[in-house]
């Protein structure tokens, strides 16, 4: 069932640039013609590189900015509508919002900051203390209640600014680059932590990030966005595995990207593309075979080692050139000539 | 686009409505507000010097651009600012060298001393200065002890003593300014010099001097500024001699009643320091020089003092004698003296100027309490509507927040005796005469308070993450509840600074005070001002100096506990 469904939704910033001496008061377009739906308790990722709109959908959603046009609805309820003059204020949302800077009131304890929300909602104090207490346990920081954001390490600021958005029960949790500040490790544990406490309060979620490997982890699906536009949306291994174009083939993990300016593929893609209008071909480095019977030959020209696999890139007939992963330590050097299979590639 | 609540069940939210409603009006019902108390007194200034009785004239310009006493004011002026922007880089800035670039030893007792002259107010200078230097002053009957057969004839009312007088109340400023701008320099320009194969000469004026420039040009304005929109000082030294500056000259066509007059003179001081804001507004925003991180060595000395240490520090020690000891004595003492004049002995020494001047003729009581009503009511006002107007332009961002600050940020650019001139001809007439009434001075007030007040707060709202209030918007909770509860504890030591600043100046303003009181509104200001006209005599004045004196250094004393954000500016 869609929960969240956006439509042609356009939202835009005053451009500030002065042209000729004049302001310029055109509206830089950050969103056009975007729709997207979200399912109830699905938890989708909106990926993308800095600038392309994603922050600002989110803005838009949870109602901090006004889209020029367009209509964003949830549930039975219509949050904008450009056309029916619909704007329910972000106050009325009952949205949850993490910011990646997390947001937590400095002058106000753990416990008022998760209170607050509730205090302004009118909730006995009786009721406030229990809801608290249990979201504090939820991300096992009980007893951490008097102390200030101030005292609090990265992570357990975010883990408060988390709880502090879902103590209200909100129908929508927006989550924006909420792990950006925190160290590789640190990320990793609270990101399953996330997606454990999306899963059991079964609140649908919207997760902005430019990182990858967190997208991969946590998403039912995955929204690749750029420049504005939905470029592809699917679950991590259709995103993955069947790119459709050539940014997000070039954008998600690594690839090796030809395209047919020359009139053709390289002889090594033969087999595998034979429809020379196709725009590009990407061969990932995992579909690479080195082995000493394959067919096609060429030459070591760089050995990179990882730790837990060495990349090599290999120089082929026609300057063309190739990476590919091979597990554990090099065993071959620059110079040594391979053989080499592709054994899968996406067309685009 | 109209609002519409959304269509869920019983939401717990449904007081917000009128609070959001509320919140919208608010920001025009602030314009207005200051539209009205600040622009409009301006727009009448400006009328009021086309209108000759009803009928439209340049009469008034005529008059003024005529008159040599114009050309006399504007030359004086010229004058004294020449003198006073010389005298306080030159003082402040070698006692700022002094502080960040050599090994002087009583580096703490210089920022207290200076500190100190910075409480002073500067009227309270020059009353001490006519008790030393004057005919009959404390100078005279030194003198006359130690070298009965020297004539004593120095004229103590000048120009020069204006320039004197101002010079030691503003440096300061320079002493801040370019002291600051020495400390963020840090030392690796100075040490590649060094490396190059420079000297220590060529180092000063060729390196660490240029660097410093903007921050001496910048804190210059200042200086200029502050001493063109300075009354008490040149109406007390200046204008008993019949020499005048644009503001005495202002306030001596006041008498007058020449309205058209009094407005041209008025507009002619702001357009000179609206150009002088400008410019300096300018200036500040080419300073871009890269500073070093400061974290590791702050103390960072590049000349010894060496052989010279004990003379400069006794330089230093004159320069503070006269500039804080001398001062605070004289004021001391007479105020203790039972009447002015009366030879140095025990007998004729006394504490009952301070008790008269609460009990019996309550003199004080009533001016004191004047001062410290309006100053509480017109910085509370100032307080709440400036962090108000902070608040719309952090948040809200839009055309209404952009023009409320523009327009209340205005004042700070004006002397304040135009603010008092601009409220006199706008709420002289009826229906809305608040002339003669208690109101026109704390209006007044405020209106000079909310640029101060709204310059305190800025920096500190700044520093607060704008998703705090975003994360708290989705949350559902309402505007009202986002300022008061989010937003003024944030920046609750700035509302406390602000309020402050705003209590001290209202303790020792003079020209605004001067220009609107009436009968049972006079403030400590108009009675300091008084001892021109001899009513209570000088030990009685000299007793309210002290307690305006011990007001002040007690409350900068807390300002600078507070750490005020850029106070001396």
């Amino acid at each position: 069932m869609n929960e969240l469904k956006i439509s042609n939704l356009r939202v835009s910033y005053r451009s500030t640039d002065s042209v000729n001496g004049n302001a310029n008061k055109d509206r830089n377009p950050v969103l056009e013609e975007y729709s997207l739906t979200v399912n109830k308790k699905e938890l989708v990722v909106i990926l993308g590189p800095s600038g392309c709109g994603k922050s600002t959908l989110l803005s838009a959603i949870s109602g901090l900015k006004q889209p020029d046009d367009g209509e964003i609805s949830f549930g039975d309820t219509c949050f904008f509508n450009k056309a029916d003059r619909i704007n329910v204020q972000a106050e009325e949302r009952n949205i949850g919002f993490v910011f990646q800077t997390y947001a937590l009131w400095p002058h106000m304890t753990v416990y008022q900051n998760i209170a607050f929300p509730l205090r302004s909602r009118k909730m006995a104090k009786k009721q406030i203390k229990s809801r608290v207490a249990d979201m504090l346990e939820t991300v096992h920081m009980r007893g951490y209640g008097h102390r200030y954001p101030g005292s609090l390490s990265g992570g357990e600021r975010q883990r408060i600014a988390l709880v502090r958005s879902l103590v209200y029960q909100p129908s929508l949790l927006l989550l924006d680059e909420p792990l950006a500040n925190l160290d590789a490790n640190l990320k990793e544990s609270l990101i399953r932590e996330i997606k454990e406490i999306q899963r059991k309060l079964g609140v649908t979620a919207i997760y902005v990030t430019h990182d990858q490997s967190e997208a991969f982890e946590i998403a039912d699906r995955i929204v690749i966005m750029n420049e504005g536009k939905i470029m592809q949306q699917g679950t991590p291994q259709e995103i993955y595995n069947d790119s459709q174009n050539l940014f997000v083939a070039d954008f998600i993990g690594k690839n090796n990207i030809f395209d047919n300016s020359r009139g053709s593929f390289p002889s090594f893609l033969a087999r595998h593309c034979h429809c020379k209008a196709r725009k590009a071909v990407a061969v990932r480095p995992e579909d690479i075979e080195l082995s000493d019977d394959a067919a096609h030959h060429g030459v070591i020209e760089k050995v990179i080692f990882k730790g837990d696999r060495t990349e090599y890139v290999i120089l082929c007939s026609g300057g063309v050139h190739l990476t590919t992963f091979a597990p554990g330590n090099a065993v071959h050097v620059v110079g040594d000539s391979v053989r080499f299979e592709v054994k899968r590639c996406q067309i685009l | 686009m109209i609002t519409r609540r959304s269509s869920t069940k019983s939401s717990p939210l449904s007081n917000m409505k009128l609070g959001e409603r509320a919140s919208r009006a608010l920001p025009f019902l602030l314009l207005l507000l200051v539209g009205v108390f600040i622009l409009y007194p301006m727009i009448m200034l400006l009328v009021t010097s086309f209108d000759q009785e009803g009928a439209f004239t340049f009469s008034g310009y005529a008059s003024v651009f005529s008159s040599s006493s114009t050309y006399k004011a504007l030359l004086n002026t010229l004058q004294m600012e020449v003198g006073v922007l010389f005298g306080a880089c030159f003082v402040g800035g070698s006692l700022a060298f002094l502080r960040h670039k050599t090994d002087y030893k009583s580096k703490h007792l210089l920022d207290i001393f200076v500190f100190l002259n910075f409480t002073i107010p500067a009227y309270i200078l020059s009353v001490s200065w006519i008790q030393v230097a004057a005919r009959n002053g404390y100078l005279r009957r030194i003198l006359k002890v130690i070298l009965p057969n020297v004539q004593y004839n120095y004229n103590a009312y000048s120009i020069g003593a204006c320039i004197i007088i101002l010079v030691l109340h503003v440096y300061p400023l320079v002493y801040f300014g370019v002291g600051n701008a020495l400390k963020l320099l840090g030392n690796s320009y100075e040490q590649s010099a060094k490396v190059c194969g420079a000297s220590k000469t060529r180092i000063i004026f060729r390196v660490i001097l240029p660097l410093v420039l903007p921050a001496f040009i910048s804190t210059g304005l200042l200086v200029v500024s502050r001493t063109l929109a300075n009354f008490g000082v040149p109406a007390q030294l200046a204008m008993p001699i019949g020499k005048e500056v644009l503001t005495t000259r202002l306030y001596s066509a006041m008498a007058d009643l020449n309205l058209p007059v009094v407005a041209v003179y008025a507009l002619l001081l702001v357009v000179i320091s609206l150009g002088l804001f400008l410019v300096s507004e300018r200036v500040l925003k080419k300073r871009v020089y890269d500073s070093e991180d400061l974290s590791k060595d702050t103390e960072i000395i590049s000349i010894k003092l060496g052989k010279w240490q004990g003379p400069i520090r006794v330089i230093t020690g004159i320069f503070f004698t006269i500039s804080i000891l001398i001062p605070f004595l004289t004021i001391i003492v007479t105020s203790l003296f039972k009447c002015w004049g009366l030879s140095f002995e025990m007998k004729h020494l006394t504490f009952q100027n301070y008790v008269r001047l609460f009990t019996e003729e309550k003199l004080l009581t009533r001016p004191l309490l004047n001062s410290l009503i309006y100053g509480i009511i017109a910085a509370t006002t100032a307080v709440m509507i400036a962090s108000l107007i902070v608040y719309f332009y952090q948040y809200k961002h839009n055309r209404v927040a952009n023009w409320l600050m523009s327009i209340s940020q205005l004042p700070i650019a004006i002397p304040n005796i135009i603010l008092a001139v601009a409220a006199m001809v706008a709420w002289i007439n009826e229906p809305f005469k608040l002339y003669g009434t208690a109101s026109i001075i704390v209006v007044t007030y405020t209106v000079l308070f909310i640029p101060i007040c709204i310059k305190q707060m800025l920096g500190a709202a700044k520093n607060i993450d704008r998703s705090m209030d975003k994360a708290a918007q989705t949350m559902g909770i309402p505007v009202t509840m986002r300022y008061a509860r989010l937003f003024l504890p944030q920046i609750k030591d700035s509302l406390i600074s602000g309020f402050l600043i705003c209590f001290l100046i209202s303790l020792k303003e003079i020209p605004i005070s001067l220009l609107l009181y009436s009968a049972g509104t006079k403030t400590l200001g108009v009675m300091l001002f008084s001892i021109q006209s001899n009513a209570y005599g000088l030990e009685m004045t000299s007793s309210v100096a002290v307690i305006v004196i011990a007001l002040s250094v007690t409350g900068n004393l807390i300002l600078n506990k507070l750490g005020a954000r850029g106070y001396q500016s």
